[in-house]
């Protein structure tokens, strides 16, 4: 089968009513979520997950595409009309997008936003319909040790581009591979680190750590900035004239192409590709110098970026079943509660879960334009809720996530202590990221060094023999050492300056 | 408090990991062995990760954060916090108001939650929950607030035991 019959199968699935329906339910959840403050793609996946308990898989992961989508699109709404950026990923759209709400034109702001996310996503789905199934017949021949090899690389990847410390974001992923060793060793049936407690033995559930540190570590800092109170402006029309899309046109194009490849490589995703769209687009324009007070091509560029990027960063998802980024590791969490594990094999044995998804990435995309962007006004008086209720319902909808999935008071109090990790985290600079995806690759990642050692009974050199798995670990061992060189030449620079 | 007070937050944070990674690797050398001989047991993992936080604990001790950068997220962040800060002084705030006391009270509330769902039961904790949280969070329109908890309460109980087929306790309540 070609990628297009493949695409054609695919959509089959889903276009069926359920699957329509879903995908609404989807996109429509994910842009209101993603719209609060400090609430993104992350929260908003780990918020839904419970929804599609006991659902058929492919259905489930539908829904989980349509939510990311949407969450990505309610954080451009937020930027456009508050300027207040749900998540990282859309800051670099807040740069244009709220001068020109300021003017009044925030309803032109948006349409161009919805239209730039539409293309940005329509290319990456092409080339993630081309790239995965080649990657994927690379990565059949991977074995434990290149496995263990990339996910290190993914690990280090995402800690030295989180922009914040290096170190607190190696704090951060070691942490993250600690929690997720708590209970039986599934190689040899030891408990660790359990403390004699049965609750633990069977460790902590991922969605546990990622409610607790996203959604309800959300609501203490909320508790603490006292934000989300801020004047909305006003919409005005939705129109683009000719012009506009003539001059908005050359940067979506660009930008959706980078943001695509930027997304395929572990670790940089939307935030990277949306600053790297910005740039770009601010260094080639003409009018570079008026990007920042409401250029139009300002929220174009990164805005097509970080929704290409989104629909890279499946790439390395759905091929080698190793997420790149916070987000997509939550969502390999998600697909793995369905009893689904995505990896090479996963072309072959869930052919309608893959294609599903590509497909239902298509009929998101188109969603979000035809149906989202018109009900902007209606959506975005979610923004008008009362804080205080909304808090309040976050903390419920974490309790109902955790509860739904294990039926134990013990996971709750567990949820409510990574809330306040999480919380703490935010407080002193640590990047949550690094500790969500340590927290579900660790295992795996020990699993794998384990299982490479015992083919080669104990010998160490089975890393470096591997020419996939020596690339892998001295691009991870670079991308540590990459940003420290560059620290110490900057203080060499200041030193003679 | 003052000799607290002459160290920057991140070397009270690397005190405190240092303390947790020896803790951590204590415990690792108790991890039982395998009966079979293997190349790699349980115990080596924990170990290097052990280890490896010692190292970065006694990092981050001399680590200085960066100066904000000014192309990165932290400024626009820095900028909302800074307008609300400054909203914030134009008021005095009560004790109940303070941000300290209303995370103290949230995580107290949380406990009390999970005490009593399997108690009381879902309707009535997320109720009162919801309710309470959100007059506490400052919201004063007692009607809509009541409807909201209830709808949030009865919905969801509804909808996830009788739609989605997930159990919630019934609790005190005979449905």
């Amino acid at each position: 089968m070609d990628a297009f019959e493949n695409l054609l199968y695919g959509f089959e699935i889903a276009l069926q009513p359920e699957a329509l329906l879903f995908v609404l339910i989807g996109v429509v959840a994910g842009t209101v979520i993603g719209m609060l403050p400090g609430l993104g793609p992350i929260s908003a996946l780990a918020l839904m997950i419970p929804i599609t308990y006991g659902m058929d898989p492919a259905i489930g992961i539908i829904l989980m595409a349509g939510v990311y989508y949407g969450a990505i699109f309610g954080g451009s709404t937020s930027s456009i009309l508050l300027n207040a950026p749900g998540v990282a990923g859309t800051v670099a759209t807040s740069f244009d997008g709220y001068p020109l709400a300021k003017q009044g034109k925030a309803g032109k702001a948006l349409a161009i936003a919805a239209y730039s996310s539409f293309i940005g996503g329509t290319v990456s789905i092409v080339g993630l319909m081309f790239i995965a199934p080649l990657l994927g017949r690379v990565a059949v021949s991977f074995g434990p040790s290149e496995y263990f090899a990339l996910m290190v690389f993914g690990l280090t990847a995402v800690v030295s581009l989180s922009e914040k410390s290096l170190i607190k974001g190696l704090i951060a992923a070691v942490f993250g591979v600690m929690v997720s060793l708590m209970g039986m060793d599934l190689q040899t049936g030891t408990a660790r680190y359990t403390f004699g407690n049965i609750n633990l033995l069977d460790g902590i559930d991922f969605l546990i750590v990622a409610l607790g540190v996203f959604a309800l570590g959300e609501v203490f800092v909320l508790l603490k900035k006292r934000s989300g109170a801020a004047k909305q402006n006003s919409l005005g029309s939705l129109k683009l004239t000719k012009q506009e899309v003539r001059e908005i046109a050359p940067p979506i194009g660009r930008s959706s192409i980078l943001g695509f490849f930027t997304g395929v490589l572990p670790g940089a995703g939307a935030t990277i590709g949306s600053f790297l769209g910005y740039t770009m687009e601010k260094n080639i324009a003409k009018d570079g110098n008026t990007f920042g007070k409401g250029n139009i091509k300002g929220v174009a560029a990164p805005e097509a970026a970080n929704n290409a990027a989104s629909g890279g960063s499946f790439v390395p998802l759905l091929t080698l079943g190793v997420p790149g980024s916070g987000t997509t590791a939550v969502l390999l969490g998600a697909l793995l509660v369905m009893g689904i594990t995505p990896g090479p094999l996963m072309l072959e044995d869930r052919p309608d879960v893959f294609w599903g998804v590509i497909a239902s990435m298509y009929i998101g995309n188109i969603f979000l334009l035809i149906l989202n962007l018109p009900l902007i006004p209606l959506i975005s008086k979610i923004l008008n809720v009362p804080r205080a209720m909304l808090l309040s319902l976050i903390i419920v909808f974490c309790m109902i996530g955790v509860y739904g999935l294990s039926f134990n008071p013990f996971d709750l109090m567990l949820v409510l202590i990574f809330g306040l990790i999480g919380f703490a985290m935010r407080m002193y600079n640590f990047p949550a990221a690094p500790l969500i995806l340590a927290m579900i690759l660790g295992a795996i990642m020990e699993e794998n060094m384990r299982r490479a050692l015992q083919i080669s009974s104990g010998d160490w050199m089975i890393f470096v023999d591997k020419p996939i798995s020596l690339t892998l670990l001295i691009m991870a061992a670079l991308s540590l050492l990459i940003p420290l060189v560059i620290r110490v030449i900057k203080f060499i620079n200041r030193k003679k300056a | 408090m003052d000799t607290l007070k002459r160290f920057r937050p991140n070397q009270i944070i690397s005190v405190i990991l240092f303390l947790f990674s020896i803790f951590y690797i204590v415990l690792a050398y108790q991890i039982p062995g395998y009966a079979l001989p293997r190349p790699v047991d349980a115990d080596l993992f924990p170990k290097v990760l052990g280890f490896s936080m010692v190292i970065l604990s006694i990092a981050l001790f001399f680590e200085r954060d960066r100066p904000v950068d000014k192309e990165s997220e932290s400024e626009t962040e820095d900028h909302l916090s800074h307008e609300t800060e400054e909203k914030e002084e134009k008021r005095r705030e009560t004790f109940w108001e303070k941000a300290e006391t209303q995370i103290v009270v949230t995580a107290v509330a949380i406990a009390a939650y999970i005490f009593l769902l399997e108690r009381a039961g879902f309707v009535l904790t997320t109720l009162v929950f919801v309710y309470g949280m959100t007059w506490f969070y400052g919201y004063k329109g007692h009607l809509a607030n009541i409807i909201v908890a209830s709808i949030i309460g009865f919905g969801f109980y509804f909808l996830l035991t009788r739609g989605l087929g997930v159990y919630l306790p019934p609790g005190l309540l005979p449905f």
